[in-house]
C-alpha cells in the first residue's frame, strides 16, 4: 500500500503548477496552409518577443474556422475564401476583412500529363481539358478556401465537375498538405496553393502544370471577431495583433522575406492596405 | 513494413535525443492524463464504493448506468465538453476552451466511469461476512470502508491503470476541446493525428511508439505494485 500512495504521490508531482485555467492570450482560427507552411508560428513568436502578448492558433479549414468564431471561440479569423468571408462579416460576426497576404494557387499534376494542360493559360480552359479527358482530379471538397475557390473557377469555366474522375478526399479536412500528399501517391491532378506545393516539392513526382492565371490568386484576409457579439471576446488585444500584423515594417516585412532562404522565392506576398499604400508612394 | 521499423527508430531518436518538443508533448500528455485520472479516482472510488455497499431503490440502474459509462465514446464526450465550454454556450464564462483545462475536465468525465465501474465490483466481490466482522468488532463506518478497500487494492489499481490507460490514449475529445494548440494543448495523441495527417508518417509512428513506451512503463510500475502485494 505503501508504495501505491508513492504513486500517486509521483503522479502529483506531475501535475504542473502552471495549468492556468483562463487563456490569457489572443485566440485565432487560421486556415490551414499558411500554418502548415510553418509562416503562423514565426508571426506568432516575433509578435511576442516584441509585445509580450502570447497569440495562439487552432488550425481549421476557412469554413470551420469561421464556424469555429461564429460560436465565439475565438478573437481572431485569417481565412481565404471571400464569399464566405464577407457572409460572415454581413452576419455582424465579424467587424471587416482586413487584408493580409496573398499567394497563388496552382494546378499540378502528373508529369506526362493525360490531359494535356501544360501550358494552358487560362484555369477554366485547364480543368475543362482535364474533365473531357476523364483524367483523374482530386478535390479537398470540404468548403475549406482552397475548395471554394477550386469551384469558383469550375463556375467560371460554366461546368459542375462530377463523374468517376472527379475524386473527392475524404480526409480533405485535414488540409492541403494531406491532400496534396494523397494525390502524388495516386497520381491524380489537384488545384492546391503554391506554398504547400513549394513546401513539399522536393518529395513529390506531380509538376505544377497551370499557373500564373489571375483567377488563381489567393487572399489571405484576417477578420476581427465582432465584440457586440460576443462580449468575451479579447477584442481590443487582438486590434494590436492585426495593427502589427499588417504594418509595413513589422508583419509586412517577415511575411515577405519568409521562405526565401529555404525555397529560394518567397511563399507569400504582404497585401495590408498599409504595405500597398507605402509602395505606390 | 520499413516504414514502421524507421519510425521506431525515429522515436528512439527523439526519446535520446531529447528533443525539446516531444519531450514538451510528453510532458503535457503525462500531465493531462495523470491530473485526470487522480482526479476520477477520488470521485469514482468513493461513488463506486458508496453503490456497492448501499442498499437503495434503482440501484440496479445506476450500476447499468455505471457499466455504460465506461464504454463513453471519447468523441461523444468531446461533443458534450465543446458544446458546454463554447463563449457562447452554459459554461462560456470560464473561458477554458483550447486549453489544457478542457482536456482535463474531458478525461475526467472519460475516466470517471471507468474507475467507478471497477471500483463498484472490486467493493462488491469481498466477501459480505468480512463487513458484519468488522462492525462487529467495533469500527466506525469509516473504518470499515478504509478496511474494505485495504482488502480490495488490488483490483483498485487495476482500476487506475484501466482509467489512466483509457485517456492518455484517448484523442477525440482532445483535439476538439484541446484544439491540439503547439507548445500549448498538443499531447502524443493529438500530435500524432496531426503528423498522419500531413504525410509525416515516420514521425506519427514514433510519436504513437513513445506513448506505447509510456503506457507500458506506467502499467509496469502499477504492476509490479499489485503483485508485490498479492496476498499469499
Amino acid at each position: 500500500m505503501k508504495k501505491a500512495i508513492i504513486f500517486i504521490f509521483i503522479i502529483f508531482l506531475a501535475v504542473p503548477a502552471n495549468l492556468s485555467a483562463a487563456g490569457n492570450f489572443i485566440l485565432m482560427a487560421s486556415t490551414i496552409g499558411p500554418v502548415d507552411s510553418g509562416i503562423v508560428d514565426v508571426l506568432e513568436d516575433r509578435f511576442e518577443k516584441e509585445t509580450g502578448i502570447r497569440v495562439r492558433h487552432v488550425g481549421a479549414g476557412t469554413g470551420a474556422a469561421l464556424n469555429i468564431a461564429r460560436r465565439g471561440n475565438v478573437d481572431l479569423v485569417m481565412v481565404h475564401a471571400r464569399a464566405l468571408e464577407e457572409k460572415f462579416v454581413q452576419e455582424g460576426f465579424g467587424t471587416g476583412r482586413i487584408p493580409l497576404m496573398y499567394n497563388d494557387f496552382v494546378i499540378v499534376g502528373p508529369a506526362n500529363d493525360p490531359a494535356g494542360i501544360k501550358g494552358t493559360k487560362n484555369a477554366g480552359a485547364a480543368l475543362k481539358k482535364i474533365a473531357s479527358a476523364g483524367a483523374p482530379f482530386l478535390t479537398r471538397g470540404d468548403k475549406s478556401g482552397t475548395h471554394v475557390a477550386e469551384m469558383n473557377i469550375w463556375e467560371k469555366a460554366g461546368m459542375v465537375p462530377s463523374g468517376p474522375w472527379y475524386k473527392k478526399y475524404e480526409k480533405g479536412s485535414e488540409g492541403n498538405v494531406s491532400t496534396l500528399k494523397y494525390a502524388d501517391r495516386m497520381g491524380f491532378y489537384t488545384f492546391i496553393d503554391r506554398a504547400t506545393y513549394l513546401g513539399l516539392k522536393d518529395d513529390l513526382k506531380l509538376k505544377i502544370l497551370v499557373e500564373g492565371d489571375k483567377d488563381l490568386l489567393n487572399y489571405i484576409t484576417l477578420i476581427p471577431v465582432n465584440p457586440k457579439k460576443f462580449s468575451r471576446v479579447n477584442y481590443d488585444t487582438s486590434m494590436i495583433y492585426v495593427k502589427w500584423l499588417t504594418a509595413p515594417d513589422k508583419g509586412q516585412l517577415i511575411i515577405r522575406d519568409y521562405g526565401k532562404d529555404k525555397y529560394g522565392s518567397p511563399l507569400f506576398f504582404p497585401d495590408s492596405k498599409e504595405w500597398r499604400e507605402k509602395v505606390h508612394k | 513494413m520499413d516504414l514502421i521499423f524507421e519510425g521506431v527508430v525515429k522515436a528512439f531518436e527523439l526519446l535520446f535525443g531529447l528533443d525539446p518538443e516531444v519531450m514538451g508533448i510528453t510532458a503535457l500528455s503525462l500531465r493531462i492524463s495523470g491530473t485526470a485520472t487522480l482526479i476520477s479516482l477520488v470521485i469514482g472510488i468513493s461513488t463506486g464504493t458508496a453503490v456497492a455497499l448501499a442498499e437503495f431503490p434503482g440501484r440496479k440502474i445506476v450500476i447499468s448506468l455505471i457499466n455504460t459509462g465506461m464504454a463513453l465514446p471519447p468523441v461523444v464526450v468531446g461533443l458534450i465538453v465543446s458544446i458546454l465550454l463554447w463563449r457562447s454556450g452554459p459554461l462560456g464564462f470560464l473561458d477554458i476552451l483550447y486549453t489544457p483545462t478542457a482536456i482535463i475536465a474531458a478525461q475526467f468525465i472519460i475516466a470517471t466511469p471507468i474507475v467507478t465501474g471497477i471500483s463498484l465490483a472490486a467493493v462488491q466481490q469481498l466477501p459480505k461476512k468480512l463487513r458484519l466482522q468488522v462492525l462487529a468488532l467495533g469500527a466506525t463506518r469509516l473504518q470499515m470502508v478504509w478496511i474494505l478497500l485495504r482488502e480490495a487494492r488490488l483490483p483498485l489499481l487495476a482500476a487506475v491503470m484501466a482509467g489512466f490507460g483509457g485517456v492518455i490514449s484517448e484523442v477525440g475529445a482532445s483535439i476538439m476541446v484541446g484544439g491540439n494548440i503547439k507548445g500549448y494543448s498538443r499531447v502524443l495523441t493529438t500530435a500524432t493525428v496531426m503528423e498522419t495527417g500531413k504525410g509525416n508518417f515516420e514521425i506519427a509512428i514514433a510519436l504513437g511508439v513513445i506513448l506505447l513506451i509510456l503506457a507500458y512503463l506506467i502499467n509496469l510500475v502499477l504492476t509490479r505494485i499489485q503483485q508485490y502485494e498479492r496476498p499469499r
